[in-house]
């Protein structure tokens, strides 16, 4: 497996070299540098100010140089400096870490709810839920994040965080909520066909009790926050808020911060796994019923293995497969950020270096994001196969 | 059939979360506010589009406006740049700045004794020579690329044999200063020209503190510098100058006036906090925090949310229309410094004739297209008149004339004077039998200047010329420099410096891009630039403009839009659009 791994690297090097050269060529002609643009648009620019600003991005000297120096300099860890003059190497490192904040912990709820919406509406195809989780899978995924940003802070926020301020609940929305949550209940103990007919009263007690638990619970969460959180106290206008990554100068302790961060975090990481979730859960449905209808299912039903024991250790184990070579390649465009969302979100990771670089059109940002973007493609290609022949013995690495 | 009791949680919690969204639109508990009054203290927040970048806005690679919104509150300057784009002595250091002689021009600047930056160093002499020192551009050292004279680099220009000591992005005005001198313990420095500058009112703001760059280039004192050759202390003092100031620094981004940087984070937010070494009246607000919003599009849904209280996104009549229906936000829309004209390039066979030109002012429409395209966002916009003045200065007038108000016949008779006869296809036809046809070049994409063309070819139509579009990426970066277009749509920014417009219209100007050659303008312009009283300068710039109004060498169009939209708490919230909006934020203040 070391050999393997040694020899996908050694092939991803003439593969970097290969999009460092398109990514260059492509880079020197998008224009010249946004900078140079607004000085000549001013009245009375002195040719000074271009020459210099032609030297800070090195578009003084003909391309063939220009991508030497770049390559010689980047192998060597100079990474040179963006539009603003910044070190770009640690300006990077800053912003993968804001990246990673945001997405793994987005990714992670998407998979594993994607996971479980996908299973469930596997087992329980064709029924209610599995209806409502398909349609809601293609609703998310078809809906541009922008828009879907729009209601989340519309709702998510502006709206709820008046109410947020002083929480209230009428019996009568207690009442729906009680109601929404017995009918859900009861919907995912229905039967699976139609013509299993019988329908235990303990199933339809169960659904509602379910339903009473998750209203008591969301209930005593809210108590537990509320009840003198100095977090709260501090921040009483707007608990959630619509851009940032952290309050400005916000100081705390540990618990304080930490609900900072989840705040600031909430609305970005529900519009990432609303989409995130769809993709997954047609995935995983999909391969579950592939596996769910094999022979090997059959036979160990056939052999008196109970449902369940099936469903996990048989079933459920091989329809992973498929879903753990997708992740392995999200995650390595991972590091390339969320570009819409980072924008709108107003968090500064990968996503924003990414589109602040390209407006700018600055060639070194540019060729860097695509530099570390590529190396960390390349690096999760690998780690999906090997996981892939971890989870499946019929695949060989060598 | 089993299920697991995960799934069943999983899948109520999700139900839930879309019932607490769904509800929470019933939520009807809308607080009013009931005071209004405003007292000291507090924290607003203003959303940036851009971050800062540089403690030196002076730089070339540094020179940000973004920069600017912050360094407002932070650099001590003689004058302050108001929103109708006069200058104002700053009192709160300066004791007085005037002219005392007028040949040679002498400008004798007092500070206050009190004045000090934020470290306890005294504000004085020292920095004004700086200021001098590093924007005169008269100190230079080789370039390590320059190999052999005439050797060109990549875009055809000649390597240049030396390089600025000092990397300054303009040096205009100091450039003509002669000397710098300081008396009476450094508060009194005295200015002498070379050559007039009667735009001396524009430099020496943003001073930047000398000590800083002295420490930390290991030069003992600045004023001893030569300000003509090139001394190793003046390449210490340029390399810190150019490099140094990037980013920020405690040590280093000091305060000479209301505010001081408290805390900077890169992506984030930038935080000001009050400057207790402050000598003159301290700022109102305690904070004042740039929180980046980089998507202007979210900023007035952070506005309304509470996430900040100042946005000034370009307007859109969708965005106008946004914030109108927000409650507790109070909103202004002004015309701004940054105005649209065509351009006529001369060296083209038809533009080369004046009366074509006057014809193609005639026959265009300015008031339909500012109705069409600005009126939208602002229903009190109007036509521009004047290429040197924006209505909001007092100088401004209406030097129009006949070209205030379309004439079609008027145009088609100037064409038919001019020797073009109808064509069967509607288009004049020249003497040589070439149709009237003509480029409108503008800068792709931008669905405004689109429009604006398309409005123009319409109107013209009807006349007898054409005109088509000419959309190019590089037009205002490539073609505009190298005059390679028929008409162009592009915009230049008004600014207080009337000399700056020298370079545009007198013959032989850097940017006279379309070949003006009026030999009359050059006396006046070196009349105007001459001229220190405001009042003959204003009507020797007007004279000009009228001038060039008979000539027709430019037709200016209207004015960009700007926008300021605050909650209902902050109050002293106004506009500027030389300076941006935070140019008066010491005197911002948020009701409690």
């Amino acid at each position: 497996m070391i050999r393997f791994a040694i020899r996908r690297l050694l092939v991803a090097l003439p593969l970097l070299f290969a999009s460092s050269i398109l990514t260059f060529i492509l880079v020197t002609n998008i224009g010249v540098p946004k900078a140079i643009e607004d000085a000549m648009a001013k009245p009375n620019v002195q040719q000074a100010q271009i020459d210099s600003l032609n030297r800070q991005f090195g578009t003084d000297k003909p391309p063939v140089e220009r991508y030497v120096t770049w390559v010689t300099d980047f192998v060597k860890g100079d990474w040179g400096t963006n539009q603003n003059s910044v070190e770009i190497r640690p300006l990077m490192w800053e912003r993968i870490q804001v990246t990673l904040r945001l997405l793994i912990a987005a990714s992670i709820f998407s998979v594993v709810l994607g996971a479980l919406v996908g299973i469930i509406g596997a087992i329980r195809q064709y029924t209610a839920f599995d209806y409502t989780m398909t349609f809601l899978a293609f609703l998310f995924f078809s809906i541009p994040t922008a828009v879907l940003a729009g209601f989340l802070k519309e709702f998510g926020a502006i709206k709820l965080n008046p109410w947020l301020r002083d929480p209230s609940m009428s019996i009568p929305v207690l009442l729906v909520l009680l109601a929404f949550g017995t009918l859900c209940g009861f919907l995912l103990t229905r039967n699976r066909y139609r013509y299993e007919r019988e329908r235990p009263l303990s199933k339809v007690l169960l659904g509602a009790a379910a339903g009473l638990g998750v209203a008591v619970a969301v209930a005593a969460v809210f108590a537990l926050v509320w009840g003198g959180n100095t977090y709260r106290v501090r921040n009483p206008k707007n608990l959630i808020p619509t851009v940032g990554q952290t309050t400005p100068g916000f100081e705390g302790d540990f618990s304080e911060r930490m609900q900072d961060y989840f705040w600031h975090m909430l609305l970005p990481t529900v519009s990432l796994v609303l989409v995130g979730f769809a993709g997954y859960s047609r995935y995983m449905r999909a391969s579950m019923l592939d596996v769910l209808s094999s022979d090997y299912v059959r036979t160990a039903r056939a052999k008196g293995i109970s449902e369940g024991r099936v469903t996990v250790r048989h079933a459920v184990r091989n329809a992973l497969i498929p879903l753990v070579t997708v992740v392995a390649l999200d995650f390595g465009v991972l590091l390339s950020g969320a570009i819409i969302t980072e924008t709108i979100y107003g968090w500064a990771g990968m996503g924003r270096f990414f589109s602040e670089a390209l407006t700018a059109k600055d060639p070194r940002s540019l060729l860097a994001f695509v530099m570390v973007t590529a190396i960390s493609v390349v690096l999760f290609n690998l780690i999906a196969d090997i996981v892939y022949a971890q989870l499946d013995p019929r695949i060989r690495l060598g | 059939m089993r299920t697991t009791k995960r799934s069943k949680f999983a899948a109520l919690v999700v139900g839930f979360a879309l019932v607490a969204g769904a509800c929470s639109d019933d939520s009807d508990s809308t607080t009013t506010t009931a005071a209004t009054e405003t007292t000291g203290g507090g924290t607003a927040t203003y959303a940036a589009e851009q971050e800062y970048v540089s403690y030196n806005n002076g730089t070339a690679d540094q020179n940000l406006f973004s920069s600017t919104l912050v360094l407002n509150m932070l650099l001590p300057g003689s004058f302050i740049v108001k929103p109708d784009l006069s200058f104002e002595l700053w009192d709160e250091m300066m004791v007085s700045a005037a002219i005392t002689v007028d040949d040679p021009q002498t400008v004798e600047y007092v500070v206050k004794p009190e004045a000090v930056w934020s470290d306890g160093d005294p504000i004085d002499c020292d920095d004004y020579y700086m200021s001098w020192l590093a924007n005169s551009g008269k100190l230079e050292k080789p370039n390590p690329d320059f190999t052999a004279p005439g050797q060109l680099d990549a875009d055809g220009n000649e390597i240049p044999e030396t390089l600025p000591v000092f990397n300054t992005a303009s040096t205009t005005g100091y450039d003509s200063i002669e000397s710098v001198t300081c008396s009476d313990d450094g508060k009194t420095i005295t200015t002498v020209y070379a050559t007039p500058y009667p735009d001396w009112q524009g430099l020496f703001s943003g001073l930047l503190p000398a000590h800083i760059v002295e420490n930390n280039a290991g030069v003992a004192d600045i004023v001893a510098v030569d300000t003509e050759a090139t001394s190793d202390d003046a390449e210490a003092l340029g390399e810190f100058w150019s490099t140094g100031f990037i980013g920020f620094d405690p040590e280093i981004t000091i305060s000479g006036a209301q505010y001081n940087i408290d805390s900077f984070t890169p992506g984030q937010d930038l935080i000001l906090k009050r400057n207790d070494a402050f000598y003159g009246t301290p700022g109102t607000l305690d904070q004042i925090v740039f929180l980046q919003v980089p998507d202007a599009t979210q900023q007035p849904a952070a506005l309304e949310n509470g996430d900040v209280q100042v946005i000034t996104p370009q307007p859109n009549a969708d965005l106008v229309a946004q914030v109108e229906g927000m409650d507790g936000v109070s909103f202004d829309i002004s015309a701004g410094t940054t105005w649209e004209h065509y351009d006529f390039n001369q060296a083209n066979k038809h533009l080369a004739k004046l009366e074509v030109r006057k014809a193609l002012a005639l026959c265009i429409d300015r008031q339909e297209i500012v109705d069409t395209l600005v009126v939208p966002i602002n229903p009190d916009a109007q036509v521009l008149n004047n290429r040197m003045y924006v209505p909001e200065s007092p100088d401004y007038s209406d030097n129009s004339g006949d070209f205030a108000t379309r004439d079609v016949d008027g145009a088609k008779a100037l064409l038919e004077s001019a020797g073009y006869t109808m064509g069967d296809d509607g288009v004049y036809v020249d003497a040589d039998g070439e149709r009237l046809s003509l480029r409108l070049g503008r800068r792709d994409p931008n669905p405004r200047r689109q429009s604006t063309n398309e409005l123009f070819a319409e109107q013209c139509k009807e006349a007898g010329i054409e005109l088509t579009d000419d959309p190019a990426e590089d037009m205002n970066a490539v073609r505009l420099p190298a005059s390679d277009y028929d008409i162009i749509l592009f915009a230049w920014v008004a600014t207080p410096l009337q000399s700056s417009n020298t370079s545009i219209y007198a013959p032989g100007g850097d940017q006279n891009y379309n070949g003006i050659d009026i030999p009359e303008l050059t006396g006046l312009f070196a009349q105007a630039n001459a001229e220190f009283d405001p009042a003959t300068r204003a009507d020797l710039m007007n004279q000009i403009d009228t001038v060039l109004w008979d000539n027709m060498a430019t037709l200016p169009l209207f004015q960009f839009q700007n926008m300021v939209a605050y909650s209902d708490t902050m109050s002293n919230v106004v506009f500027n659009d030389p300076a941006g909006v935070t140019w008066n934020a010491n005197e911002w203040a948020v009701a409690v």
